[in-house]
């Protein structure tokens, strides 16, 4: 099976009974189905569904249909054609007459030369904007005593300037024939790597990108764990860059530490600022936050910050709904409008059993079962 | 695991076993399901019936673990089994966060899970474990450890809190459950296990003896875990100093009887590897409040942001679903989350955790092992 897996009978069930409880935004839920109506015809409507994840750039999904009648009715043998040349299309059947349609579609895109239709609506915001990180394109060179370390891909270069003493790296570049989608990919991911240590590039650096890239308010495309190798195809190709990069330096330099205990330090700005400043300025943030939320501020109190990165708050859970994970959402908007080093924190429940901190005295002659006292005196001789 | 002598008793041979290590390839196919971002049941849920417990340790991570309390019911249970064998959860251990065998379901749930497919397993302080419980639930159990922490009747008692008498009590009880296993030629491994405080040291060689005496399959002698504020006090620099005892105590292995010290941990002297959590998915763990959170050291109110749902007022299996509970997941494998930081030491993820992220990080490849599969293969 692939990435996302659609239930197809769910689907259908779930776009009618919305055709009657959705008003405005009617929508599957997943964003590369908005171009997909349901067809009489399944067959047709499953090679709807196929060209609308295509042209969405997803590479490869599957159609679960659990309908056993639904699954007879399809015509096999003209699915298997859905995928185009070079793709495949995989059909097996499972338990109670369904059918498990995998689909996986041959890009015949390099990650190159990348052009705006080629990117999935899940990464395609940051595009809109210019970029605020600067401009990493440039040939590096040699510059004693730093180690230049480089490594390529499709006609691409990406360079980095390593301190061999701290192995940090102190500047990256990359050069290449670039379509401007693929340039500002790397461009991202030479800013994501500027002034990390080398290992933390290798291990993490393409994690960041993915996540910095992703619009957080659209649905993923997978409904498990999302990472870079199984979300867009470009992340393989700069992490497959990345990694080639350290090794470059780790050839070079004949570092073998792979061990990475990379822990960002706090903003000079939260360092210089007072404990009243901060806890201020994250009330202040708290607040944005239920405002964005159209939930009352005071369902939130942010009570103190211990150690300058543990928000301490209370919660109305009364407002809140507890199908939503908004706490996490919390954190992340704490983190992105304040300091990165900030977690939050509710107040810590004490154990209630007295008994595990608070022992009993220890009384040292007691009676012991007969059978075991006997054995264990008997072998102790 | 070359070393260790054949176990030639019953089935699993002990030489079969996994004491210091992840069977995570073992499941390869799930593992491939995750990776692909399906959303995969846990192979292994490890649990307790309730957060109450008759001892008192001093170096419990559980008194750190504290949530609203909640019933655990024999209908919750059930149901929750249910669940769990329909989704495809493998095994469920009853070893976190408080002593399941008080519970009054206890006896119950280790047959209907059994019933179910499930493998079942039990850590215990086995103070109330008498021979007729041990009669019912041995037969459905793939191993029955009993924490022990002390190999002298006094020292028993001061390190878990309790009169000395429980010691003697307990002694029996392993010697039935030994019997009891012969007996019917149960496939059941028994062990012992004691949790290690450095100054606790004294108790290592008096309790690989006593272990001999019992003859319990083996006897594991591991580290003890810590938040991320070092609440318990272990000193994790002082195990180093140990290492003559340790494998003093692994010397007292025979051939039916083995002292295992889990080294990888004790080894890494809390210190973790990895920055992502990605073993949650794989082994979840869950509160005796019935809460659903990734892991034990998440129990607590304090890390609310982490807590999905609780089976005593919802489903397993639709918590299982909830966009909630992959929200969560998704968090610990994201660069929001930094294990090294945000997590106390050395979890009961960690193996899994350190195994697919060097598989994640392209330091090793996954690959179907080899050979005959390792004893108790569904407690990853």
């Amino acid at each position: 099976m692939n990435g996302v897996i659609l239930n197809y009978d769910e689907l259908v069930k779930g776009y009618w009974e919305g055709l009657n409880t959705q008003l405005r935004k009617f929508s599957t839920g997943y964003e590369f189905l908005d171009l997909w109506v349901p067809d009489s015809d399944h067959t047709s409507s499953i090679f709807n569904i196929i060209d609308a994840a295509s042209s969405h750039g997803l590479n490869s999904f599957s159609i679960n249909v659990t309908n056993a009648e639904v699954a007879q009715s399809l015509d096999v043998e003209e699915l298997k054609k859905a995928a185009g040349a070079g793709g495949q299309v995989a059909i097996s059947h499972e338990k109670g007459g369904g059918l498990l349609i995998a689909v996986t579609i041959e890009r015949q895109t390099a990650w190159t030369t990348l052009g705006m239709g080629d990117v999935p609506s899940l990464y395609r915001l940051v595009f809109n904007y210019e970029t605020a990180v600067g401009d990493f394109e440039c040939s590096l060179t040699e510059m004693p005593p730093f180690v230049l370390a480089e490594s390529s891909s499709d006609g691409a270069v990406l360079k980095a300037l390593i301190d061999p003493s701290s192995h940090l790296v102190a500047e990256t570049g990359f050069r290449g024939r670039l379509a401007p989608v693929s340039r500002r990919l790397v461009n991202e991911l030479c800013h994501i790597m500027k002034g990390k240590p080398v290992n933390e590039c290798g291990d993490h650096a393409v994690i960041f990108l993915e996540h910095a890239l992703r619009d957080k308010s659209q649905r993923r495309l997978n409904s498990g764990i999302t990472t870079p190798r199984n979300s867009w195809f470009v992340f393989k190709e700069l992490t497959h860059l990345v990694r080639e990069m350290a090794d470059d330096y780790r050839r070079k330099t004949k570092y073998d530490d792979r061990q990475n205990f990379y822990l960002p330090a706090s903003s000079p700005q939260w360092q210089r600022a007072s404990d009243s400043n901060k806890l201020e300025l994250v009330r202040e943030a708290a607040a944005l936050f239920c405002k964005a939320k159209e939930i009352l501020a005071s369902s939130i109190v942010v009570k103190e910050i211990v150690r300058s990165s543990r928000v301490m708050i209370e919660v109305d859970l009364n407002v809140w709904k507890d199908s939503e994970p908004f706490l996490l959402e919390l954190e992340v908007y704490l983190r992105k409008q304040v300091e990165l080093a900030l977690s939050i924190f509710c107040e810590e429940t004490p154990d209630l059993n007295k008994m595990r901190w608070d022992r009993p005295a220890v009384k040292s002659q007691v009676a012991k079962p007969k059978v075991f006292s006997a054995a264990l005196e008997a072998s102790s001789n | 695991m070359d070393k260790d002598p054949r176990y030639q008793l019953g089935n699993p041979k002990l030489k079969d076993l996994i004491l210091d290590g992840t069977k995570i390839e073992w499941h390869l196919d799930r593992v491939r399901a995750w990776e692909r971002g399906e959303r995969i049941a846990p192979i292994t849920i490890d649990m307790a019936l309730t957060r109450a417990c008759n001892y008192g340790c001093g170096f419990c991570y559980a008194k750190l673990q504290e949530n609203e309390r909640k019933s655990i019911t024999r209908e919750v249970i059930f149901n929750f089994l249910e669940d769990c064998a329909e989704i495809g959860v493998k095994a469920i251990s009853f070893v976190s966060d408080g002593e399941s065998t008080i519970s009054p379901v206890f006896v119950d749930a280790v047959k209907k899970g059994h019933e179910l497919g499930l493998s079942m397993s039990v850590a215990t302080n086995a103070l109330v474990l008498n021979r007729r419980k041990l009669e019912e639930i041995m037969p459905c159990l793939t191993y029955l450890r009993v924490n022990f922490s002390g190999g002298e009747p006094k020292r028993y008692a001061e390190i878990m809190g309790v009169p000395e008498k429980w010691f003697f009590q307990v002694c029996q009880n392993i010697t039935d459950m030994m019997e009891i296993k012969r007996k019917n030629n149960l496939d059941v491994t028994v062990g012992m296990q004691m949790v290690l405080m450095p100054q606790d040291a004294d108790q290592v060689i008096p309790l690989a003896k006593l272990g001999k005496k019992l003859r319990p399959d083996y006897l594991i002698i591991k580290h003890c875990s810590d938040n991320e504020d070092g609440a318990l006090g272990v000193n994790y620099a002082g195990y180093k100093g140990l290492y003559d005892i340790l494998r003093e105590a692994e010397a007292y292995s025979d051939d039916e009887y083995m002292v295992k010290v889990k080294w990888s941990k004790i080894e890494q002297e809390g210190k973790r590897n990895y920055q992502r959590c990605y073993g949650a998915p794989f082994i979840l763990q869950m509160s005796g409040s019935g809460l659903v959170a990734p892991c034990g050291p998440l129990f607590n109110e304090q890390y609310k942001k982490f807590h999905i749902g609780n089976i005593t007022e919802n489903r397993f299996k639709d918590i299982w679903q909830s966009d909630k509970y992959w929200e969560v997941m998704n968090y610990l494998a994201s660069p929001e989350f930094n294990a090294q930081n945000m997590c106390g030491s050395l979890c009961l993820q960690h193996m899994v955790n350190e195994k697919l992220d060097a598989y994640m990080k392209d330091k090793i490849e996954l690959v179907t092992p080899t050979g005959s599969p390792p004893a108790h293969i569904n407690f990853v």
